[in-house]
């Protein structure tokens, strides 16, 4: 039995290492990226089942990221969960993304909503 | 002229009375009735001749027979039947005339009487063959024979009865008395005679008559025997086949008269016509056959044909024709002239139908167009009236009768002038159309005038009218178009104190008005120019009147006359225009000015008519600059807060996550296991934080929604998962504090709603969060209902300690809580209700409250069913 796996976009450390924290207790692999070109050279690489990508990213936009999930047909089955400050932004998002989170993120929030997304599991 | 004799009566015989008398009526008698001795026709005399021949024959004969019964002998029997039979013979001898014949005849007749008187010696009754002789011999009717038998009777009864009265009476008293018995057998003789004569003459009588009317009818008549043959032919028959009377005797009708076709054929059928006529006795009708002449010629003739009878037995026939040539031409011509007449006739009856259909036409053109006229006489909207040349009205349309209240009856014929006229002007009149008749020219005619007229009812009006004179033929006759002008006149005095009073409007308007025309090929002519111009630029008032290019060309500033002129070009089009621009004043200072144009189209000119209004605007324009300035330095400061917003926003959110997140994971021992203490104290950091995101989510929002930054995001969204949702979020907060926490949804509350879900869920979280915070005990109810067809509403209601009617004032103002402190007693940011109340509002909305201390608070929010757009302001 596989964990699935997920993929963290969060340019702050700390950020990232909550989320880590919460998806690892929901049993995902988990793997982090800082930086948005980065993300865009592990997608085209890698089947995450859960994508957590911070809308706020330096130089390449959450949104360019975004998009290039969705356009990707590898990528089709993937969840995406937004993270973002603005209540705004969240609000307009709503319809791309699979989960939108309004910052601060509780972790246990997190952790459960992981669990929800996680595939189910592939018997072996 | 012959006389006619009427015919002796049967009744009148003689043997009566006195014979003197009776010789003098008989002598009287036979003076009228003498025969005349006209012959009979041949064939009458043949056949009457043949009968006395046969009868002496018989006595030729006879009397020897007689003689030997009488005791005569053979020889003298016979000689005297010898005598007899030579007369008899003589009497026959051909080629001797009738008088010869018939004196012989005759003679011998009297012979044998004579003979047999002496054969019977003298037998008184013997006497009696005498008469019976002479009247067989008056059949000749003619003098000759007749005489001779009478001079012989005379002769043998005086000579030989005198001298041997036994060989003539064997009477004993004729021997005694011969010459008695002479004289009364003379008499008796001579009656016999006279008989004879008369009845001679009237045979004679009646065949003159007959005679006559055959020689003076103008029918030609002919007689035919049994073989067709002609046997007499009237005078008028032989003039008119061209044969004398008796030339054509016994020929047959055919050869000569051939009765024959129209065409010229010869038919035997009119012939036969004549033979069925005489075969069968029957009369024929009338017809018409071709009859020639002895000269070849032919002629129509028309023909009736009879038969003739004698004793039932059809003898001949008589054909009574009439020449009916000329009768035919006269006929032909008639017919020709009928028919020239009749063609003539038609011809111009032809024409006289085409005649009268023309002035039929011409009349009916005529009527119409009279009615045309007096249609649109009688339909012109002015008084059409006549007038003659006496000056009395002689026409006088509807309109008249309107305008001036005279009906036409009541005014045809009456005098013009008195009227209609009115008294001033009644002189004028007359002495005007005297002179024009006299003069033929006025000069009132044939223009329009302006006077004043008299109505009816004796009031004055003025009147436009045009009079024109018109001759028809050798009189004149006036005809007027009249206008009542009273509503123009008044109208015109309404116009002019309009005007009048515009312009002072204008005046006293500091704005300069004006209009001007633009035509079709783009001329701008100043229609209206207000004096306000003059202390508007600085410039006189006749600079702009004399140029309209002035303003445009010097007076607009340089910078602007483009513009203007675009503007110009928009209202040339016809379009409404409006611009600022500046103007340079005629001192040198630059003022700004709002020209407004609008566009009129002037049909009848074919041009445009611009209004336009030019206000200074030079304050306005620095107000608004100031006001721009300021604008744009708030706009700069709105943006540099939201700037701001959006930073603190997230950098204030970034931390907090972190101390957050680590926190709960020091919770859920990720860092490994916590003591107690340390798990309190982690729970508190975690609580604080939590409060402090929703202080900054707050302040956050209040930021926002001041600045107008906030924005709705509208979605369809099921309400009813909208209360689910924040029940289940603070069903736990309630259940610490043991709350009940309830919801109901009414069901006539739409499935789904239109707003925005998130801040909806913010305003409901806010007041059952407030009410779970404010009440002890009892509940919280929330209620999702439609209160009226335009609104729907939640309605959050506790059963807390209520809110008091002052605090109910201010407690939806931010930063502010119930008692009136900022305290953290009950925690919260008293941004809430705030939020609330202007989140509320940004969707259209409204937020009531119901509370009195001690029982409790409900809170209402109506939100619309069709929720409005935010505006950005």
């Amino acid at each position: 039995m596989k964990n699935p796996s997920a993929l963290i976009i969060e340019d702050d450390p700390n950020q990232a290492i909550i989320f880590a924290e919460a998806l690892r207790m929901a049993e995902f692999e988990i793997e982090i990226v800082h930086d948005g070109q980065d993300a865009l050279t592990r997608l085209a690489v890698i089947t995450p089942a859960v994508v957590i990508l911070d809308l706020h990213l330096p130089r390449i936009s959450g949104q360019t990221i975004l998009q290039q999930i969705r356009a990707d047909e590898r990528l089709t089955g993937t969840r995406v969960m937004l993270t973002t400050a603005d209540a705004h932004r969240a609000e307009s998002l709503r319809g791309e993304a699979d989960l939108v989170l309004l910052k601060p993120i509780s972790f246990y929030q997190l952790r459960d909503l992981a669990k929800r997304l996680r595939p189910p599991d592939i018997v072996g | 002229m012959e006389q006619v004799p009427t015919p002796h009566s049967g009744s009148q015989r003689f043997g009566s009375s006195s014979l003197t008398a009776i010789v003098e009526l008989l002598m009287n008698y036979i003076k009228g009735t003498l025969p005349e001795g006209r012959s009979l026709p041949d064939d009458i005399w043949q056949s009457r001749h043949w009968g006395i021949r046969t009868l002496l024959w018989l006595h030729a004969v006879g009397i020897v027979c007689f003689g030997i019964i009488m005791g005569a002998n053979l020889e003298h029997s016979l000689a005297e039947g010898a005598v007899l039979a030579v007369m008899a013979v003589t009497a026959s001898w051909p080629n001797t005339p009738r008088k010869f014949r018939a004196s012989m005849a005759s003679l011998g007749l009297i012979t044998a009487s004579a003979e047999i008187v002496h054969l019977s010696g003298g037998y008184i009754e013997m006497h009696f063959h005498f008469f019976v002789m002479l009247a067989v011999i008056v059949l000749y009717q003619d003098w000759l024979p007749f005489l001779l038998a009478l001079g012989y009777v005379i002769i043998h009864h005086g000579v030989i009865g005198v001298l041997d009265p036994g060989s003539v009476y064997n009477h004993p008293d004729a021997f005694a008395h011969p010459w008695k018995w002479a004289t009364i057998h003379g008499v008796f003789v001579l009656a016999a005679s006279i008989a004879g004569i008369v009845s001679w003459r009237l045979n004679e009588v009646l065949r003159a008559r007959n005679e006559l009317i055959l020689n003076s009818t103008g029918e030609g008549i002919i007689g035919l025997n049994l073989q067709n043959k002609v046997i007499f032919m009237n005078p008028a028959a032989a003039k008119m086949i061209g044969y004398g009377v008796d030339e054509l005797k016994d020929q047959p009708l055919q050869s000569i008269l051939q009765p024959g076709k129209m065409d010229g054929a010869p038919i035997s059928e009119n012939e036969d016509q004549i033979q069925t006529l005489i075969q069968e006795g029957t009369d024929q009708p009338i017809v018409e056959g071709e009859f020639w002449r002895k000269d070849g010629a032919s002629f129509l003739a028309e023909y009736i044909s009879t038969p003739i009878r004698e004793g039932g037995v059809v003898v001949g026939a008589v054909v009574a024709f009439k020449d009916i040539t000329e009768r035919k031409q006269a006929q032909a011509a008639l017919q020709k002239a009928k028919d020239e007449l009749e063609i003539r006739v038609a011809e111009r009856t032809a024409e006289l139908n085409e005649m009268n259909e023309r002035l039929r036409f011409e009349l009916t053109e005529r009527r119409r167009a009279e009615e045309r006229t007096r249609l649109i006489i009688n339909t012109a909207l002015d008084a059409v009236i006549t007038m003659d040349a006496a000056g009395l009205i002689t026409d006088w349309n509807t309109q008249a009768e309107a305008i001036f209240g005279w009906s036409y009856q009541e005014i045809i014929g009456r005098c013009l002038s008195d009227t209609i006229i009115p008294d001033q002007y009644r002189e004028a009149h007359q002495r005007g159309l005297k002179h024009f008749l006299a003069m033929g020219e006025g000069p009132m005619l044939n223009k329009r005038v302006e006077t004043m007229a008299l109505h009816r009812d004796g009031r004055e009006f003025p009147i436009e009218l045009s009079i024109s004179p018109l001759r028809l033929g050798e009189n004149i006759i006036f005809s007027a178009f009249v206008r009542d002008i009273t509503r123009r006149k008044q109208d015109e005095a309404a116009l002019r104190q309009s005007e009048q009073r515009f312009r002072q409007v204008v005046s006293s308007i500091s704005d300069h008005i004006y209009v001007t025309e633009v035509t079709e090929n783009g001329h701008h002519i100043n229609l209206y120019l207000s004096p306000h111009i003059e202390p508007l630029t600085g410039y006189p008032f006749d600079k702009f009147l004399a140029d309209w290019s002035f303003w445009p060309s010097i007076v607009i500033h340089p910078d602007d006359r483009a513009a203007a002129a675009a503007q110009a070009a928009r209202l040339a089009r016809g379009q409404n225009s409006e611009m600022e621009y500046r103007l340079i004043r005629a001192n040198g200072d630059i003022i700004w000015v709002r020209d407004s144009g609008r566009v009129e189209k002037d049909a009848a000119r074919r041009s445009l008519i611009v209004y336009g209004l030019v206000t200074d605007i030079t304050e306005r324009k620095q107000a608004e600059a100031a006001l721009a300035l300021a604008r744009d330095q708030a706009l700069e400061a709105n943006r540099l807060k939201t700037e701001l917003l959006a930073k603190v926003s997230h950098e204030l959110r970034t931390p907090l996550g972190a101390i957050l997140g680590f926190a709960e994971l020091l919770e859920v021992n990720t860092y490994g296991p916590l003591s107690e203490k340390q798990r309190q104290v982690t729970t508190k950091i975690i609580n604080s934080t939590h409060y402090l995101t929703t202080l900054v989510n707050e302040l956050l929002d209040q930021a926002q929604l001041e600045a107008g930054r906030l924005k709705l995001n509208v979605h369809s969204f099921a309400p009813a998962n909208l209360v689910d949702d924040t029940l289940t979020k603070l069903s736990v907060l309630a259940r610490t504090k043991g709350l009940s926490l309830t919801s109901d949804i009414a069901t006539d509350v739409p499935a789904t709603l239109f707003g925005d879900a998130a801040r909806l869920q913010q305003i409901l979280v806010n007041l059952v969060s407030n009410a779970i915070k404010f009440t002890q005990r009892g509940g919280v109810r929330v209620k999702l209902y439609c209160p009226d067809a335009d609104y729907w509403a939640l309605r959050v209601s506790d059963t807390g300690p209520g809110i008091p009617a002052e605090a109910q004032t201010y407690i939806f103002e931010p930063f502010r809580q119930v008692d009136g402190s900022i305290t953290r007693a009950h925690a919260g940011t008293g941004l809430g209700l705030s939020i609330v109340k202007q989140l509320t509002t940004l969707m259209g909305g409204e937020i009531t409250l119901e509370s009195k201390v001690g029982q409790g608070s409900t809170f209402t929010v109506y939100l619309p069913l069709q929720p409005i757009q935010e505006k950005i302001s």
